[in-house]
């Protein structure tokens, strides 16, 4: 994974130009689990700030389909 | 008035004429009611995280539109009985993110304009070298 470094800075403070967007659902999928989960903002290094978007980001993007609510149901 | 983004999904099998009509019905429907359309723009057909209705694929469509809050939940309300439309979401926008948008799309039309110039220097260029040539002759 690359979250292993815990002291790294948060990813969206750095790069400002990326916009926390749940159309762009593409840049939402590198902060999921394998099960469709949203990971803890312990391990993706976010601030409060940038992880309460990402998160507001994902679950609205769940809301239309673009992401899903769970990988197993799927299958 | 305050700035909206509606984000929804049409019938997979819709041709382009039914779409367009589906669309059509919904742009109406914020006119009517004091609202004015800022853009529209098809994100085309996707597949679907999870079915909806038994259907794999979607239309996906975006509008922004400016509306006063009271029309909103009225709307809401009128998106749900529409059969053609499976899914939907309505979220405030602010015209920051709007800005950033058209920003983005004037750089990209100015690289564009910047290489015609281009293409056109060198073609004159060329010309002014063929007719050296032929007084040369």
């Amino acid at each position: 994974m690359a979250f292993i470094n815990k002291r790294k800075m948060c990813k969206f403070c750095e790069e400002k130009d990326i916009k926390i967007d749940y159309k762009e659902y593409n840049n939402l999928k590198k902060f999921l689990n394998s099960q469709g989960k949203i990971i803890p903002r312990r391990v993706t290094g976010l601030c409060t700030k940038h992880q309460k978007r990402l998160v507001r980001a994902v679950k609205r993007a769940r809301n239309i389909a673009l992401l899903p609510y769970s990988y197993n149901l799927e299958n | 008035m305050k700035l909206y983004e509606i984000l929804f999904i049409v019938h997979p099998n819709y041709e382009e004429a039914r779409l367009t009509k589906v669309v059509d019905n919904v742009k109406e429907k914020i006119t009517n009611n004091g609202g004015t359309i800022i853009d529209v723009s098809e994100m085309g057909k996707k597949k679907l995280a999870y079915k909806i209705e038994n259907h794999r694929y979607g239309n996906y469509i975006l509008i922004h539109f400016e509306s006063e809050p009271q029309f909103i939940s009225e709307f809401k309300k009128w998106l749900k009985i529409q059969t053609q439309i499976l899914a939907r979401i309505i979220v405030r926008i602010e015209k920051k993110d709007l800005e950033n948008d058209d920003k983005k799309e004037n750089v990209e039309e100015k690289k564009v304009v910047s290489e015609k110039v281009e293409v056109e220097i060198e073609e004159d260029i060329q010309d002014e070298s063929a007719e050296e040539n032929e007084v040369a002759k």
